[in-house]
């Protein structure tokens, strides 16, 4: 259950806490772009991808996140990362003049390109999750809602119903923790009854799982009735303007922390768009 | 089987800006074959406790030992320093008699002899039947299938849902049903100690009045049974035991009656009505004895002793 916190709002006060949600899930989406873009070579992409790694954990540091616990969190990814080395080995890639650079297991020929190419996607997918759990960790729900709210406004003019949207999200993050503790509960009391989650064989596996989810929607089910009748007793109308209680504010720091994000992925993509080789260009190294 | 907590702390998310202390050295006693009540006030520490005996969280410091399952810290303490010979073999025997590794079957094993019930325990229902859900709990500690309904069936009857109910959904009960059939699917599994946490909250009091003399009847027949609640009421009627919890500690360990006539609220706790009502008629002028007043007969007859004799 530990992976269940990470990610989860932590209430420090930082200056990743302090960021505008708006500024801080503009930057989630444009280091997206940074990481997922090809780069002229590969040596070019593990370099980008470790500045970027080393700017997300500058982000974690200030955080006041632990990076053993991410990678707790992370561990969950096992799985994937064989999965991964697994296809990438049972394809063959290279490019020309590269023919021969492979080792063999047994009689299979393992190309390094392709173990290239998987630590990449590897390496990427933990760049990106460390950027969402920073940004998940550091805003309070009702503000990444704020956020989100301010970047689908624009669609109010096409008659997309925003602030309905908007509620669907927040109701949704706000009860993330309820569902997560309504989990909790289920399962000690199906623990008390002898269901045990962690250990026994698949089917017995599956039965507990069942135990679980069961209750598990019949309380959400209730809880969103009973949500749903509390919101209408209090006045609640869909199709009218709501007000806000918490104004959001772009503030210089917003600006500097704007421009700084901005100027590190226009570099990523000047580099991705012109080719510029670094390593060929300043040592005139050309790695294969 | 008796319960003892020893020197217990524990602490929810250590280490985190969650972190909170919910219970603080507790040293307990709890005797077998006893109905005992454990009080105080919301967030003083008493679901904590309970889930202690069934393992359901483990201790930071300190430990609670079950008939023979100690339930102990995950890490093992650190010897203090400056121990003599003899002190450090002291430490280590009852180090290797505390921390023994539990596998999941002695897990299992240990809350088959305790049942929980947890507020609300409607909430965990799941099965298609009344029967089958019922049978979960032993089907689980792995009784047969055909003896896990007869003992599903004896404990639905238990609980006074007769045969009408066995086929039904548990969905389209109404909650005082529901609470019942929960409260069967523990005592299917036969447990030596039953644990009930809150088990009147929200039912009506002819309900409520039936479930407590349901436990009554489970301890006649030899069952420990430890009821969480803030009901001073229920505690008067049916407790043989009290403990009194506040900020994660424990305050008094007494017999009822010997808490009643203090001043409780310090602890958020009001006097049965019943006792505060003798109380009221004592200051008024009728002389009479409350001490050991804990039903409405209780009172009638001191008050008819008191016209008797005056």
């Amino acid at each position: 259950m530990a992976n269940f916190t990470m990610g989860r709002y932590v209430p420090y006060d930082s200056w990743v806490h302090r960021m505008d949600p708006r500024l801080k899930i503009y930057a989630l989406i444009i280091m997206m772009v940074a990481i997922f873009i090809n780069y002229p070579t590969w040596t070019m992409t593990y370099t980008i991808l470790g500045i970027l790694f080393v700017f997300t954990l500058i982000l974690l540091w200030s955080a006041r996140m632990k990076f053993t616990s991410l990678l707790k969190s992370l561990s969950g990814l096992w799985f994937m990362v064989v999965f991964l080395l697994v296809i990438y080995i049972l394809v063959p890639r290279y490019s020309e003049g590269n023919e021969d650079w492979y080792f063999l297991i047994g009689n299979f020929k393992v190309y390094w390109e392709s173990l290239l190419e998987a630590g990449k996607v590897f390496f990427r997918l933990v760049v990106m999750l460390s950027l969402s759990l920073v940004l998940t960790a550091t805003t309070k729900p009702l503000a990444l809602t704020d956020g989100l709210d301010w970047y689908l406004s624009p669609l109010r003019w096409l008659g997309v119903p925003t602030p309905i949207l908007a509620m669907i999200i927040s109701l949704a993050l706000r009860f993330i923790p309820t569902i997560l503790e309504d989990v909790q509960r289920i399962l000690k009391a199906q623990s008390s009854r002898g269901v045990d989650f962690k250990h026994g064989h698949i089917f017995a596996k599956f039965r507990a799982i069942i135990s679980l989810i069961i209750p598990l929607f019949v309380s959400s089910f209730i809880r969103s009735d009973e949500l749903a009748n509390a919101m209408e007793c209090r006045g609640y109308d869909p199709s009218t303007k709501r007000t806000k209680y918490r104004k959001l504010h772009f503030r210089w720091w917003d600006l500097l922390e704007f421009v700084i994000v901005s100027a590190i992925v226009a570099g990523c993509l000047t580099i991705c768009i012109t080719g510029f080789d670094a390593y060929s260009f300043f040592w005139g190294l050309s790695l294969k | 089987m008796p319960i003892e907590f020893s020197r217990l702390s524990f602490v929810y998310n250590p280490k985190s800006p969650f972190q909170s202390s919910a219970l603080n050295d507790i040293s307990l006693l709890l005797p077998e074959k006893q109905f005992i009540a454990i009080v105080g006030r919301t967030g003083s520490g008493k679901s904590t406790l309970i889930q202690q005996i069934n393992a359901l969280l483990s201790p930071t410091s300190g430990y609670v030992q079950i008939g023979d399952f100690i339930n102990h810290p995950e890490k093992k303490p650190k010897r203090p320093k400056g121990l003599n010979d003899e002190e450090k073999a002291a430490f280590k025997k009852e180090e290797r008699r505390i921390y023994q590794k539990h596998k999941s079957k002695d897990i299992k094993a240990l809350r088959k002899r305790v049942g929980l019930v947890f507020q609300f325990p409607e909430y965990q229902l799941f099965e298609e039947t009344v029967e089958k859900d019922v049978a979960f709990g032993p089907k689980n500690f792995g009784v047969k299938k055909e003896d896990a309904i007869r003992s599903a069936h004896e404990a639905l009857l238990r609980v006074g849902l007769d045969e009408s109910f066995f086929q039904r959904s548990p969905f389209e009960l109404s909650g005082g049903e529901k609470r019942k059939v929960a409260i069967a699917g523990i005592l299917a599994t036969s447990p030596e100690i039953l644990i009930v946490d809150e088990p009147t909250a929200g039912l009506d009091p002819a309900a409520a009045k039936e479930t407590m003399e349901l436990f009554t009847k489970i301890r006649d027949a030899g069952t420990t049974v430890i009821l969480v609640t803030h009901d001073m009421d229920l505690v008067a009627t049916y407790a043989q035991m009290v403990v009194v919890m506040e900020n994660g500690r424990v305050e008094k360990t007494c017999a009822p009656s010997e808490l009643f006539g203090q001043d409780l609220t310090q602890y958020s706790l009001q006097n049965p009505r019943i006792f505060d009502f003798a109380l009221r008629l004592k200051q008024k002028g009728l002389t009479i004895d409350t001490e050991g007043i804990r039903s409405v007969n209780d009172l009638a007859e001191a008050i008819i002793r008191s016209k008797q004799n005056g």
